[in-house]
């Protein structure tokens, strides 16, 4: 190995330290392995300069910290593996390796740290170079471990809840305290951009990865897991589901600064709530950032990345070990570097947490305004204020609704399914019944006060027809009610015949023409979803047409001359208007009938539901005429006195 | 089909004015010379972009018959624009005009737009009322004044556009209570929030290039 080569393996295995969490935190069985077996590649090469390094460096400290380092994580981490993800044959690597890893990472270490500066300057060029070694390594592994279908739902079975991600977050829960430390620290308004750059950081590792890559699984990969999945009904459940895996891989990468800080800090057990509060990111400067990058993350990156890592990594560096080890000044700078390095690569694993938290907030929330209200002001009215869980809880039941919404419009129409409604609306139907409704208002107005002085025997008659306009037979046996067929000529003249005995002057001639385009339309040719959008079209407008002529008739009611006997006259007219009404229901039920039919007719998959669809408008109809003839009631009404 | 707002109409005048006209010109964009007897009132739409938002315009037309008063008062309620049309070659429809209004504002919302429109400009030589009078009755009521002529359809888009867009700036201004229907404007489809679920574009895909 020549010696420019071993400078770019210090390099990636600095530049590693990110992307292990990076990519683990993509909720990504296969790509946290992948990575894995390619640090586990990349190991020779490390392990064979262990030797060298360790004797020109720190002779003395390596082979300690390994000691340290390995004891514990022998015992933890295959544990919890083993537990939380009993399906994942891909964790059998994680754990034979992890002890390796370990190594590998303490010793590595000090290079990245006294290469740190290398890095930052060779960064554009050598970080290329790494990704494209490591997709190669990455390309390897990922066909085989990854399965495109099969791993969210791997994802979500393993973890369904929100409490048990919490657990799993537990895991670097020293972690999270650091970094809740490194929030309050930027809560003062110093470093407060850091976390971003972090998260955009990881980000963009992530995003570079694609268009270098020569393998489809892993552009995949970050396309589906992120961005597409987040659109899902599980959004939220791939998202929490995301945790446990970085946690645990985090957990083999974090198992050596957990050890070592469990000699610097003391052990907390208040996981679960320090896990909340780590989720919880209240600031709304925290949140509006978040919120950029969400929208930005989708294609500028890739050109971004490269100049922006290397201050990132610089500030982290240095930020952490001011915060997080400025009091400890037994341990070396070997040490300090190292858990640097990991806790710049913790805190990224959190930002991603973060950013998965928004995105799943985002579904329900666009503008992240609600959101914001919510937790604006975290310091007051913390007791009514709602943690974010629940918010999240909230979101994720939207996205579910509304997935369910969609797949199902999407499933009934590649075109516009059609809406009875709309057509309703298109034929004027709402409108002239807005308008019937606007004189039947007026009527009830002027009617009201009278009734109360009506003799007893004309108040009977006004009673009566409330009854008549207000109850109609669904089952009625009138002339046209025998035959399944529809008769038009028998029609007209029952209306018309209907309306003479009353003197109204209605003009049958559209709903006759109506009735008739309904009836005698060809379906040869047409797909089921135009007959059905045809059938509707034609209930709405008979339908529309009939509402129009009690609109009409009201008008003319209420304009024509007193019956000589008002009595009479009203009652005649309203049982005019209820047999209309009965007719009229009728015949609409029956050109139904006759749509359903014909959709049958049409060799397509969807007619039954069809045809149900049009039964049901049909019978929807008959609502609508009879609420046109209820409002009808006041204007009747008013003709009596 | 989807809208951002729906405006109600009334068209309001003596018989014979030319308001059935107006209306089937801005619909349809074609001229009827003999038209039915309007009985109570009939209905017409169009849909209009203000300020790139959609418009659905629903239109009342009303019957102008005197005998048909009682029952096309009760339509003017919730109206946010109305046309209150003479004929120009008719001098009597000009000298109703102070009734027609009186009617339109007891009956209608006082926000209501009200466009003064003398109809029938095409037939200048039978012109019996001055545009001049027209617009000094529109500036002492209030009113906005055009000359249209449905036959030619000279200003008649303009007529429903430019009331559109004054019921329009009232409501930027937060004179019309858009949640208030008895203003004669609804909300359309477009309002609705299923329309949040669109792609978070916009605003924060702007700030994108400047953040890192």
């Amino acid at each position: 190995m020549s010696n420019s080569d071993s400078d770019d393996d210090e390099f990636e295995s600095a530049d590693e330290g990110d992307e292990s969490t990076d990519e683990s935190c993509n909720e990504e069985e296969c790509t946290s392995t992948g990575n894995i077996s390619a640090v586990q590649t990349g190991l020779s090469n490390v392990k064979e300069e262990i030797s060298k390094e360790a004797d020109e460096e720190k002779p003395i400290a390596a082979p300690k910290l390994i000691g340290i380092v390995d004891t514990p994580n022998n015992s933890d981490i295959p544990l919890c593996l083993s537990e939380e993800f009993p399906h994942n044959k891909e964790l059998q690597d994680v754990k034979a390796t992890s002890v390796e890893d370990q190594i590998v990472l303490t010793h590595e270490i000090p290079q990245s740290g006294s290469t740190l500066d290398k890095v930052h300057l060779g960064d554009a060029q050598a970080h290329q170079e790494d990704k494209k070694n490591e997709t190669t390594e990455l390309q390897e592994n990922v066909p085989t471990n990854f399965d495109t279908d099969s791993l969210p739902k791997a994802v979500v079975e393993t973890i369904p809840s929100t409490e048990e991600i919490c657990e799993d977050v537990q895991v670097p829960s020293q972690i999270v305290n650091k970094t809740s430390t490194t929030r309050n620290i930027s809560n003062r308004g110093k470093v407060r951009s850091k976390p971003t750059l972090g998260a955009k950081k990881l980000g963009a590792v992530k995003l570079s990865q694609p268009p270098e890559s020569p393998n489809p699984a892993l552009s995949k990969t970050d396309s589906k897991e992120i961005y597409k999945e987040a659109i899902t009904s599980s959004a939220q459940q791939a998202s929490t589901s995301s945790n446990p895996n970085p946690s645990d891989d985090g957990w083999g990468w974090f198992a050596p600064p957990k050890s070592l800080m469990s000699s610097v800090a003391s052990l907390t057990n208040q996981i679960l709530s320090t896990v909340e509060n780590g989720l919880n990111i209240p600031e709304p400067e925290d949140l509006a950032k978040e919120d950029m990058l969400f929208a930005d993350k989708k294609c500028p990156e890739v050109e971004e990345q490269v100049p922006k890592q290397p201050a990132q990594e610089e500030k982290t560096a240095g930020f952490t070990q001011l915060s997080l080890f400025g009091g400890v000044s037994n341990i070396t700078k070997f040490v300090e570097n190292t858990g640097s390095s990991l806790f710049s690569t913790g805190l990224d694993t959190l930002e991603l947490l973060g950013k998965k938290t928004i995105d799943v907030l985002q579904q329900s929330d666009p503008g992240l305004k609600r959101t914001k209200a919510v937790l604006a002001n975290p310091l007051h009215g913390s007791q009514d204020r709602p943690c974010l869980s629940q918010i999240l809880r909230e979101a994720k039941e939207i996205s579910e609704v509304a997935s369910t919404d969609s797949t199902s419009a999407t499933g009934a129409s590649e075109s516009v399914t059609p809406k009875f409604s709309a057509l309703f609306e298109l034929h004027n139907g709402i409108v002239h019944l807005e308008a019937l409704e606007m004189l039947s208002q007026q009527c009830q107005n002027r009617v009201a006060p009278q009734i109360r002085r009506l003799p007893s025997q004309r108040k009977a008659i006004v009673d009566e027809i409330a009854v008549l306009c207000s109850r109609t037979d669904d089952t009625e046996d009138n002339d046209c009610a025998n035959s399944d067929m529809l008769d038009l000529q028998a029609l007209e003249q029952n209306l018309s015949s209907c309306f003479d005995r009353i003197s109204l002057e209605l003009s049958l001639k559209k709903l006759m023409n109506a009735f008739r385009d309904g009836m005698s339309d060809s379906v040869e040719d047409s797909s089921s979803l135009e007959v059905y959008r045809r059938a509707l079209d034609s209930l709405a407008l008979v339908t529309s047409l009939v509402v129009e002529l009690f609109h009409k008739g009201a008008e003319l009611i209420l304009m024509a001359s007193k019956p000589s006997n008002p009595a009479v006259g009203a009652r005649l007219e309203a049982e005019t208007f209820q047999s209309v009404t009965n007719v009229l229901a009728a015949e609409i039920s029956k050109l139904g009938s006759h749509h359903a039919n014909k959709i049958i007719w049409v060799k397509d998959a969807d007619h039954t539901n069809y045809s149900t669809d049009i039964y049901y408008e049909a019978s929807n109809c008959r609502s609508y005429l009879e609420n046109a003839l209820k409002l009808m009631i006041p204007i009747l009404q008013s003709r009596v006195f | 089909m989807s809208y951002a707002y729906l405006f109600k109409y009334i068209i309001i005048g003596d018989t014979g004015v030319g308001k059935s006209c107006l209306l089937l010109q801005f619909t349809d964009k074609r001229f009827q010379p003999v038209h039915d007897l309007t009985i109570g009132v009939e209905f017409g739409a169009r849909m209009i972009t203000i300020d790139g938002k959609q418009i659905k315009l629903q239109i009342w037309d009303t019957a102008g018959q005197e005998a048909f008063r009682s029952i096309t008062r009760s339509y003017y309620r919730g109206a946010a624009g109305a046309l209150l049309v003479y004929d120009i070659t008719r001098r009597d429809t000009f000298n109703h005009l102070t009734t027609w209004l009186e009617d339109a504002r007891q009956h209608s919302n006082s926000n209501m737009v009200i466009m003064l429109i003398g109809n029938k400009s095409d037939l200048e030589s039978r012109r019996e009322v001055k545009k001049e009078e027209g617009e000094a009755f529109a500036r002492e009521h209030g009113l906005v004044f055009m000359e249209t002529s449905a036959k030619t359809a000279a200003n008649v888009e303009e007529a429903f556009i430019n009331t559109a867009r004054e019921i329009y700036e009232k409501i930027q201004e937060g004179v019309f209570d858009i949640n208030n229907e008895a203003n004669g404007i609804k909300l359309g489809p477009q309002h609705l929030p299923s329309n949040a679920n669109t792609p978070s574009g916009g605003a924060s895909a702007s700030q994108g290039g400047s953040c890192c």
